[in-house]
């Protein structure tokens, strides 16, 4: 077995160590700031323990800063040069060795997974060998199991079994259960956006850091921002077209949404709560890009559709009338097709025609005007009708809100194609589009 | 070719320009700084199929890197000729957007009789008002995936720095931006590459670089849109 031991500067929640899910599926985390990894059946993915061990080092330094780390045969061992050596790899079988030249005092830390049932027993351990002129672990390395049994019991035991590598410390799979939120207290509420923005982006990146671990996207972000005076609170919610770990995807949707908060209320508290789903594996050549234009695309729509701006791409519909025929969607999908079905229930059939079908042939403006524009009688006299005849009838089911429009093509004083409809009810002449 | 001459440049110090005498001199000495003419490549464009307008201007088509202007009254070929431009790139599976204006929305029906593979079109409705419009364009050059971005503007303008910043995200991108507006010309047209100005008579190109302007691009086929199904009816 080995292990990697990272040892945090302060007191963490165990949800840290869903962070290292991402080395390990076998991660441990022992109060108040232990984190064990066991990397023996993961190391030659990242290249070896060299490779893992750089990585591990660059994650807890950039998330913890002031956290060390060490890999070792056993936890015990790792816990011990991660306080006294940090930053070192030990080779394989080569832990006694390492320990030896450590002072006694090293004992307190000899822990591992399972922390000393009473410290004081151990330290009563290292007084009464310093007493006897030892001053290294090497030393009480000679000192029989019998001996250290006979004077301190089951801790002499313990002692003995972790200074000859021999205390079985198995590290399960971590199961992760801990809800993907962060708070911050600000001791000074913040009133400026930027300052904001740098505290949002660093529990962002905590919180994703666990999502990749876990293996999972973000479906939506919800932040709780709860202001200084008159306990005023904003709830942002953030949530683009499609589920990713893209952070600088939501730090934009986050940046958006705070520049419309009126800061003059400070924030003091704020928490982010993250809703996760199973992530979508992608099986990637070398050569493919990493970041698709599909990627950029989802970006864009989901910061467009947050201003309001519907954005996606144009999908004509199975309709009669020009306004409802079509829809813009997120994502890209086929045109129906525009043909007539036939259900067929033993000996009986039922026809069901597509009436708009011919209408996906019919001339129709490249620009629509999103509402009919009424035509006044100076102004209709001015066009110049091409047909005498209607091109196109176009008359909706009787039970709808049907008008009954006869369309037709003409021309202004200027020169516009125009697509003019007249409404046989109202009697009245709109007009609907240019041939632009 | 003959304007593409004209932007031949060479460097010489004054040392040299004194010992020269002649211009067979010149040729011999500085022969080799010269570009050929064969060598002078057009700016890229985007065709827009208009054999008379690529043929005209130095793109070949709508400015890559730049701004283009279409204006003048709706109905009179501007959307329908960046359309036939969009056409072409979203056949060759390239990204084309469209930003809409309030008074007007393109029509699919009419985007699929100009064979524009709806699968490479982004359109986006239209912005709430011009500092929306802004930052929409903003994020759609910035993203540097889009051939063409073409906005409509209606009867609404475009402050002079913003079409600046426009520029100079179009020349990071690559990509051409086209402008439609039905207004008069504006006082910023000097920030447009190409500006055209749709009349009952044609296209009138009012800016173009290296070429003379005005010059008139009568439009035939303008209503072809309608011809067909008349006679089909």
């Amino acid at each position: 077995m080995r292990t990697l031991c990272l040892n945090l500067p302060k007191a963490e929640r165990p949800a840290v160590a869903e962070t290292f899910l991402a080395f390990s599926p076998r991660v441990h985390y022992r109060d108040p700031r232990w984190v064990f990894v066991d990397i023996a059946s993961t190391a030659h993915l990242f290249g070896g323990e060299g490779g893992l061990f750089r990585e591990a080092r660059k994650m807890v330094c950039d998330f913890y800063p002031g956290a060390t780390a060490a890999v070792a045969d056993t936890p015990a061992a790792a816990q011990v040069l991660s306080e006294l050596k940090p930053f070192s790899l030990v080779a394989p079988q080569a832990e006694s060795n390492e320990l030896g030249d450590l002072p006694l005092s090293a004992l307190i830390h000899l822990e591992g997974l399972v922390a000393w049932r009473a410290v004081r027993e151990v330290e009563s351990m290292i007084d009464f060998f310093y007493s006897l002129g030892l001053k290294k672990i090497n030393e009480l390395q000679q000192v029989s199991l019998s001996s250290l049994r006979e004077r301190w019991g089951d801790t002499g035991m313990v002692v003995w079994r972790r200074l000859h590598g021999r205390d079985k410390q198995i590290i399960s799979p971590l199961v992760p259960t801990e809800p993907l939120t962060e708070y911050m207290h600000f001791d000074f509420a913040v009133s400026l956006l930027p300052l904001l923005l740098h505290s949002t982006e660093r529990a962002l990146n905590r919180l994703f850091a666990r999502l990749q671990g876990r293996g999972e996207f973000a479906v939506k972000a919800l932040l709780h921002l709860h202001c200084e005076y008159s306990n005023r609170y904003h709830l942002i919610e953030i949530k683009p077209v499609k589920a990713s770990r893209q952070i600088d995807l939501y730090m934009k949707l986050i940046e958006n949404k705070l520049a419309e908060i009126d800061l003059e209320n400070p924030i003091k508290e704020m928490s982010i709560e993250i809703i996760p789903c199973s992530e979508k594996i992608q099986q990637l050549d070398f050569w493919e890009p990493r970041e698709t234009d599909q990627d950029k695309l989802q970006s864009l729509i989901s910061v467009f559709q947050q201003a309001s701006l519907t954005t996606g791409f144009l999908r004509p519909q199975s309709e009669i009338m020009p306004e409802d025929s079509w829809e813009i969607s997120a994502e890209f999908l086929p045109s129906q097709l525009l043909e007539d079905t036939i259900d067929i229930d033993g000996q009986a059939f039922q026809l069901k025609p597509t009436y708009s079908q011919s209408l996906s042939d019919s001339p129709r403006p490249s620009r629509l005007l999103p509402e009919p524009e009424p035509l006044s009688p100076a102004r209709l006299r001015k066009l110049k009708f091409i047909t005498a005849q209607p091109v196109e009838r176009l008359e909706d089911g009787w039970w709808d809100t049907s008008r009954g429009r006869d369309y037709y093509f003409a021309l202004s004083a200027e020169g516009q194609a125009l697509w003019v409809f007249h409404d046989r009810i109202e009697n009245q002449y709109y007009l609907h589009g240019y041939f632009d | 070719m003959s304007s593409l001459r004209k932007e031949v440049v060479f460097k010489m110090n004054a040392a040299e320009t004194q010992k020269i005498q002649s211009i067979e001199e010149l040729r011999s000495s500085l022969g080799l700084k010269l570009v050929r003419p064969e060598g002078v490549r057009a700016p890229d464009g985007l065709p827009t199929g208009w054999s008379a307008l690529d043929q005209y201007v130095l793109w070949q088509g709508f400015p890559k890197g730049a701004l283009s202007l279409l204006h003048g009254p709706s109905g009179l070929g501007a959307t329908s000729l960046w359309i036939q431009a969009a056409s072409r790139i979203t056949q060759s599976t390239r990204w084309c957007a469209w930003l809409s204006s309030s008074q007007g929305q393109l029509s699919p029906w009419a985007l699929r009789k100009h064979n524009v593979a709806l699968r490479h079109l982004v359109v986006i409705s239209a912005p709430k008002n011009a500092e929306q419009r802004l930052w929409a364009l903003q994020e759609l050059l910035s993203l540097s995936l889009f051939e063409s971005v073409a906005c409509d503007l209606g009867t609404e303008t475009m402050r002079d720095h913003h079409l600046v910043q426009l520029r100079q995200l179009s020349a990071r991108a690559q990509c051409a931006t086209v402008l439609i507006s039905q207004r008069p010309l504006p006082r910023s047209a000097a920030r447009f590459a190409l500006v055209g100005e749709f009349t009952s008579q044609g296209l009138n190109l009012t800016r173009a670089l290296h070429r003379p302007i005005p010059h008139l691009l009568p439009r035939r086929d303008q209503y072809a849109d309608l011809m067909p199904q008349l006679t089909q009816g």
